[in-house]
């Protein structure tokens, strides 16, 4: 017997006992599973119960090294022979780290090959359906390389604790100590200022285990993969190395309780200071520009019809808002032109100026009888808006139009109707309003199999003429439009923007992109299937679709993501990378110079993409909780984000908020 | 062959601001067998850990049979037999077992040296270590220590916490290896009769410092009892140097002289204090007197 194999048999019968009791455990755990009510906290809680196998199998593992036999004096005996302290050190770090891999090994063994039991149970169901994502499309042995070089990283920061002390409370005391360390020092921002480091902290460090499926992520790309894979050799190889030297430097001795008692309390003060220096979490305020004490003054005194909420103590960048009265009807939506805000109410249309945008003032009203508006979108000196035409037995869907060539004295001039194509009946909801030239683009999802995308000739502004219908059929051979697609045989939702004459459309399959360049031959130039690395599993989902530029940014449903393709070419868009750790928004989205703006139920929110492509900084504009509560936000729909001059205009909580995006 | 198995020059560690040894200087000739003695905490095992490369020094070097003990530790140890002050071993193990284990270890591993030791202290290879007495489990540890045939024996109090038959045992055993292999062996112990036995040479060490160190002849000549008649009955003229104590009262006294003298004994006559007989003392005595003078040891 040489000696490393002396040596691992040594600590290969010491440790025997633990891996058994592990192993135990694992039995254990699957035994309890047998019983339905344990059965269900389990799926409930499936990361959680792995993390809980992995942390104390590590802590139980790593601690015991070398403290235990620095105690009991046997450690006097290894040294007092002939053995490399970096040998024995590492006998014992890799004796420890198989054991870890086989309890983890056995655990996730267990849950594959004992699934998860299905909870009728709405919420265990979906978190059934969660897990069961993640474990099928991640696999065995991937889950159980992630999930080891997690707790490998912690296993070597307790050896590391136990390579500096000589009793096991001192080694968890010191291991924990160091994670502390560490963890606060990501909490101060000193890893995570770097987006780049934090992504790839979080891609390295992390389990993954998260709705944005980063653990697929992570399995799929080879690069990542490797990534973390050399990021925990490396960074457990430092840790070990730290071990070795603190052998070598204090064979012997050992740390005693005032260090590590002294390293606690340093530890908490600069956690403690280090939650004073971040504070509350802050949201930008438009310096100079706006006061609440100013805002009030200017609600109390200007805008008489302001509902009695309270605007004291309204702390959110919201420069400038204005409360409508409620006999019009709630805001909606508004569009922006020039210095004037085109606000949707539900009765109405109302102008607001917004030259001054610590004070937008409202220049013109019109209400319109009848109907309740949705959407609006601006052709030149028309406004067109979406509604609902309320007559008792004869409701409709249509769009309203109005001349705004004064926007002081705007004026109703003519409506259309979707009665008058057979169609308004069936309407579901509005997806898209938008005007390109002289063409008007009416998206709708009809029922559970259709969506129609309407382009309106508008050459004439107050009679559209219907030019074509694109509809996209679901089921085949139900297609009663000029164009039809095929799609996946469930309901199914879709986004659409349409950029000069051409229409982008998420479609659960993927994005299809439409030539609209000749109305009466709309032409599908391509239909590109976006891989999904999980099945889609609940109701229909939008695809969001973002388009500027040569670049499209198109959802990806799992992992989530937006996936970024080059539509120079719109008859084959290429895939060219994916932006994580974007929040994706069924509420408008748009792009205004490196960031991406998402309107949010509270404020907006941007982010900024990195050259890299990768999410860097990350800003949010929050109104005051108070303000939103003080209003019905019930009521569906997308009201618009307007970006103009550094200034981002949008309707929150039926106020028209204005936003000042400087830093 | 080098003439010095160990030499150590201004060696110094401390802990903390407690300095456990300081500024030791000694030299253990080859095969010679050392007495290194002192009290407890005197500074002994703190020693023989930097000399074992256990801790490191502070301040000074050692050197350990040509070797330097930081660099050349692993060379050291293959030529080094070292058994601790309590040693501990694994105690799930069989002594087969552990004999085997500590063996993979050294290049020259003599199992059946090992195997004839256990045999003379009646150890059986089947036995578990934890069923070992302390007496069998210090015997367990020299036989280890002696496996790989060492040219250096450093044994660190190695009858500390054994009953007095067991010890005197343990000594016995420690003699027939000594005895048979004629190596050098630097023995450690605060049991000044034991070391008395064996020992060639002995430094004695107390609060760190070296207080003596030579053969034990020397040093036991180095203290001496002398009984003296005063002419008056007064205290003994504190101007003479080295007098750490006195018995009796009125005209007769036993003196305890430190480096005893012919200078000091007549300085003695002169001040008046007739020399009637010069008393040799055994180590211990000289050990208890040398300690105490530097310690407080009365």
């Amino acid at each position: 017997m040489n000696a490393t194999k002396a040596l691992f048999w040594k600590e290969g019968r010491e440790i025997l006992y633990k891996i058994f009791l592990g192993l135990g455990g694992c039995i254990a755990l699957l035994l309890l599973r047998q019983h339905p009510e344990f059965e269900q906290e389990f799926v409930r809680n499936l990361e959680s119960w792995g993390m809980w196998v992995g942390i104390i199998s590590a802590v139980v593992l790593g601690m015991e090294a070398v403290a235990t036999e620095r105690n009991k004096g046997t450690l006097d005996f290894l040294m007092g022979r002939p053995i490399p302290a970096a040998k024995l050190m590492l006998v014992k770090f890799a004796t420890g780290g198989a054991s870890l891999f086989l309890v983890i090994a056995a655990f996730w063994a267990t849950v594959y090959l004992f699934p998860l039991a299905q909870n009728p149970v709405d919420y265990d169901y979906f978190q059934w359906i969660f897990n069961q994502r993640i474990l099928t499309n991640v696999g065995y042995p991937y889950l159980v390389l992630i999930w080891f070089t997690l707790m490998f990283q912690l296993y070597a920061f307790v050896f590391l604790g136990s390579s500096l002390t000589d009793n096991l409370l001192k080694t968890i005391a010191s291991g924990v100590l160091i994670v502390w360390i560490l963890a606060i020092m990501m909490i101060l921002g000193a890893f995570k200022s770097n987006p780049s480091v934090s992504f790839y902290l979080t891609h390295f460090v992390d389990t993954g285990w998260d709705g944005w499926g980063t653990i697929v992520r992570i399995v799929r790309e080879k690069g990542l993969l490797a990534g973390r894979l050399i990021f925990v050799g490396l960074f457990t190889a430092g840790i070990f190395w730290l071990s070795v030297l603190s052998l070598r430097r204090w064979k012997g001795g050992a740390l005693g309780w005032w260090p590590i008692l002294i390293a606690w309390g340093v530890t908490g003060g600069m956690f403690l200071l280090g939650g004073y220096l971040r504070g509350e979490e802050s949201f930008p305020e438009p310096v100079g520009l706006w006061t609440p004490r100013k805002q009030a003054e200017r609600v109390e005194t200007k805008v008489e019809e302001t509902s009695s909420t309270s605007m004291e103590d309204m702390d959110a960048a919201v420069m400038a808002l204005m409360r409508k009265n409620r006999d019009q009807g709630m805001m909606r939506d508004m569009a922006l032109q020039d210095d004037v805000a085109f606000v949707a109410l539900r009765k109405g249309l109302v102008t607001i100026d917004v030259s001054q945008v610590e004070e937008p003032r409202e220049i013109g009203k019109i209400l319109a009888k009848h109907w309740e508006m949705q959407k609006i979108a601006l052709a030149g000196s028309a406004a067109y808006i979406f509604g609902e035409l309320k007559r008792g037995k004869e409701d409709s869907v249509g769009v309203a139009i109005f001349d705004i060539e004064d926007p002081t004295a705007p004026e109703m001039r003519g409506q259309f109707s979707l009665d008058t194509i057979g169609r308004a009946g069936s309407v579901r909801y509005l997806e898209y309003l938008g005007a390109t030239g002289d063409v008007l683009y009416i998206g709708l999802q009809r029922d559970f199999h259709h969506v129609e995308l309407l382009a309106l000739d508008i050459r004439d502004r107050w009679n559209p003429i219907v030019r074509n219908k694109l509809v996209l059929d679901v089921d085949f051979g139900q297609a009663d439009g000029m164009v039809k697609l095929s799609g996946p045989n469930e309901s199914m939702g879709f986004r659409m923007t349409v950029d000069g004459h051409l229409a982008f459309i998420g479609m659960e399959t993927g994005l299809v992109i439409v030539d609209l360049s000749d109305p009466d031959h709309p032409e599908v130039l391509s239909n590109t299937r976006l891989e999904e690395l999980s099945h889609r599993i609940s109701g229909s989902r939008r695809r969001m679709i973002l388009v500027e530029g040569n670049r499209a940014y198109v959802e990806r449903y799992w992992p989530r993501e937006m996936v970024v393709m080059d539509i120079s070419d719109p008859r084959q868009p290429v895939e060219l990378d994916y932006i994580r750790g974007l929040e994706l928004y069924e509420q408008d989205t748009a792009i205004f110079g490196e960031s991406i703006y998402s309107k949010r139920s509270w404020g907006i929110t941007s982010h900024e993409i990195l050259d890299s492509g990768r999410v860097g900084k990350v800003r949010k504009w929050k109104v005051d909780t108070e303000v939103l509560e003080s209003q019905f936000m019930g009521y569906y729909s997308r009201p618009g984000l307007s970006i103009k001059d550094g200034f981002a205009y949008t309707i929150i909580a039926d106020y028209l908020m204005i936003f000042s995006l400087d830093e | 062959m080098n003439e010095r198995a160990i030499y150590t020059e201004g060696l110094t560690r401390k802990f903390g601001k407690k300095t456990a040894v300081e500024n030791l200087g000694i030299e253990v000739p080859t095969g010679s067998i050392f007495g290194f003695l002192g009290r407890n905490g005197a500074g002994k095992t703190t020693t023989i850990r930097m000399l074992m490369n256990m801790i490191e020094p502070s301040v000074g070097r050692a050197e350990v049979l040509g070797l330097d003990p930081q660099r050349d530790d692993l060379e050291l140890r293959q030529r080094v037999g070292y058994v601790s002050d309590h040693p501990v071993m694994y105690d799930w193990m069989k002594i087969g077992e552990l004999v085997r284990f500590t063996g993979s270890f050294y290049q020259n591993w003599d199992g059946k040296k090992v195997e004839e030791l256990l045999r003379k202290f009646d150890l059986d290879f089947d036995l578990k270590v934890k069923e070992l007495s302390r007496g069998m489990n210090a015997q367990l540890a020299l036989a280890l220590a002696m496996g790989h045939d060492p040219e250096l024996l450093i044994l660190d109090e190695p009858t500390s916490g054994l009953d007095v038959l067991v010890r005197r045992d343990f000594m016995e055993s420690i003699i027939q290896v000594i005895q048979e292999e004629g190596r050098t062996v630097f023995l450690s112990s605060h049991l000044v009769h034991e070391v008395e036995r064996v020992a060639d040479q002995v430094a004695i060490i107390e609060g760190g410092r070296l207080l003596v160190w030579g053969s034990v002849d020397e040093i036991k000549g180095r203290v001496k009892k002398v009984l003296v008649r005063m002419e008056e009955p007064a205290a003994v003229p504190a101007s003479i140097d080295g007098i750490s104590g006195a018995q009796g009262e009125g005209a007769q006294q036993l003196l305890t002289v430190v480096e005893c003298s012919d200078e000091k004994l007549r300085q003695l006559e002169d001040n008046g204090a007739k020399v009637l007989e010069v008393i040799d003392l055994s180590l211990e005595e000289s050990f208890v007197e040398l300690v105490g003078a530097r310690g407080g040891v009365s």
